[in-house]
């Protein structure tokens, strides 16, 4: 038995050819959408029908990863991301907990009164508000002055370029197409940083007269994970800034909700007296629920509000 | 067959290949006002305020354990999470309205609820690891210079690879991470030295964000949404069947007391 007329495309008012009435047993791999129902055909009938344009389906799920890569607004994004990473953090943030969270909030279907919800997702796009403001503003200035000391710190001191020889001098023009070899400006920098830079160009230097392939071998893997540690430094100063900043920007999240709901979103919730009399700290396990408490309480109650990770 | 230069492409064009210190300098000069005056401040800022702040032997070592760490971003917000967590499970166990068993059972709840989502941030990160190498190529490949560095890197681990077959262990060479290689080798491949800085960003930017990504989607979108009430439901009927065990023994729950 096959049955096949209804693996049809109406889409383009063409009976299909019969490459595809006969399933391709091997030989070629065709990804048309087509193609999905080819799976039952040796059970000798096809019932499945995909809808989908002739060698559309496959070229259309890749495009939108190349249209979403060759997005001028995703590599201001991956720059934005590999330059400030905290900040970057705090603007994915931004558009799940200030977009993305509110949205489902409100939308999903639920026992709750609307005005709870709609009071969720204001406390979530506030916190994503003032998450993304206070981390972008902190973090952007101290991004750039570490990328400063840092650009410095991995500079070679004076001292140790006046011991060059005119031949290492020209071998390093050579290598680098000749620019200038860049000495350190600040004697006070970040010397974390120097001291293993300093330590790296010393091995360098012993690799001009250590001939031995062994020898040079371990003095390459010194220097690779000097060079590892340095990059761990670089990571972790950028990114410890976010430990620092974790505790001030909760308080401050926690202390800017009520008014930036007020004044932004312009929402405010009237006390359920009776509610609250009955169980009020029942309410406080509720994790979109702080607004039903007594407004002189909200900070406490946010506090309490909160259920685990980076809110 | 038609073959066409493109000569507004920086790498076919001698002519406007900043390649020299000098054309730099000219370049740099242009950038005044504003942004110098911002540069200067952010200079300064690095200088008077986070040099006093990171010179010191606490990053020295995060740096030594973080070494070899693929991805080390993961790690730090992981734990700015637990001290945000930490901190509000500190709030609930010193809040005077709340009753003692509800205040232990939230806490308990609040530190439940971070380690379920960092397990799972963890877990769905190495997932999808080798997607997004793939998507890293891709993505790097878009532009020209992004392609040959990428050969470039590709080309040199196999060499290493083909070395390290006849070396003992000790002295086998690491492979380069497409990051590394951009800022050791990168000059080979991109003359223009502002294309670089960009490419090195975004190819940095490119593979931080897949941590920033799915610690963002569970820390801030999945757990909020999912797991708190799952987790508050448990911390509900676990007091309700204290209470009733309270009110079925009366004697018992008074000796505790």
């Amino acid at each position: 038995m096959n049955i096949q007329p209804i693996n049809y495309n109406f889409t383009r008012k063409k009976r299909l050819s019969l490459e595809y009435e006969q399933a391709p047993s091997s030989g070629f791999k065709d990804n048309n959408a087509e193609v999905c129902g080819q799976k039952n055909n040796n059970s000798g009938y096809n019932v499945n029908f995909s809808g989908g344009l002739h060698n559309k389906s496959e070229a259309a799920a890749k495009s939108f990863m190349e249209k979403l890569m060759n997005n001028r607004g995703f590599d201001w994004l991956t720059g934005f991301a590999g330059e400030h990473n905290v900040a970057a953090a705090s603007l994915v943030g931004l558009f799940l907990a200030g977009g993305l969270r509110p949205a489902l909030t409100i939308s999903l279907p639920g026992k709750k009164d609307k005005e709870d919800k709609i009071y969720a997702a204001g406390h979530s796009m506030a916190s994503g508000l003032i998450g993304f403001g206070f981390s972008t503003l902190i973090t952007t200035p101290l991004d750039s002055g570490i990328k400063y000391i840092f650009k410095d710190a991995n500079k070679m001191r004076q001292e140790d370029f006046d011991k060059l020889s005119k031949e290492e001098i020209a071998d390093y023009m050579r290598q680098n197409n000749g620019e200038a070899i860049p000495i350190r400006k600040l004697k006070k920098g970040l010397t974390i940083v120097s001291d293993k830079v300093d330590e790296i160009n010393a091995l360098k230097h012993q690799l001009y007269s250590v001939n031995d392939f062994v020898e040079r071998g371990k003095i390459y893997a010194k220097i690779r994970n000097l060079e590892n540690i340095v990059k761990g430094i670089e990571t972790s100063m950028h990114n410890v800034t976010e430990w620092v900043i974790a505790i001030p920007r909760a308080a401050l999240t926690i202390a800017l909700i009520p008014p930036i709901l007020k004044y932004v979103f312009h929402l405010e919730k009237r006390p359920k007296q009776k509610e609250v009399k009955q169980e009020p700290v029942t309410q406080n396990l509720q994790n979109n629920d702080a607004f039903s408490q007594n407004s002189q309480n909200f900070v406490k109650s946010s506090m309490n509000d909160f259920m685990g990770g980076a809110k | 067959m038609n073959i066409t230069m493109n000569s507004s492409y920086k790498l076919n064009n001698n002519y406007n290949n900043l390649n020299n210190s000098r054309q730099n300098r000219q370049k740099a000069q242009s950038f005044t006002g504003i942004s110098s005056m911002y540069d200067r401040f952010c200079n300064q800022v690095g200088v008077h305020v986070c040099r006093p702040i990171f010179n010191n032997q606490v990053i020295g070592k995060l740096g030594y354990l973080l070494r070899n760490s693929e991805n080390a971003i993961k790690h730090f917000l992981a734990v700015g999470s637990a001290i945000t967590s930490g901190m509000y499970v500190k709030q609930t166990l010193s809040n005077k309205d709340m009753d003692k068993d509800r205040k232990k059972t939230l806490a308990a709840n609040q530190t439940f609820t971070f380690v379920i989502s960092t397990i799972m941030a963890y877990t769905l990160d190495s997932k999808i690891k080798n997607w997004w190498k793939k998507k890293h190529e891709q993505y790097l490949k878009l532009s020209p210079e992004g392609s040959a560095v990428w050969d470039g890197m590709t080309k040199k681990n196999a060499e290493i690879a083909e070395k390290n077959k006849s070396l003992p262990k000790e002295l086998q060479r690491q492979k380069w991470s497409i990051d590394d290689y951009i800022d050791k080798f990168g000059k080979n491949h991109v003359m223009d030295e502002e294309a670089l800085t960009k490419l090195k960003m975004r190819s940095k930017g490119f593979g931080a964000l897949r941590s920033i990504l799915v610690f963002g989607f569970i820390y801030r979108f999945f757990v909020p949404l999912a797991v708190v009430k799952p987790t508050n439901w448990i911390c509900n009927w676990y007091l309700e069947n204290k209470k009733k065990n309270a009110a079925a023994n009366p004697a018992e729950s008074a000796d505790k007391a």
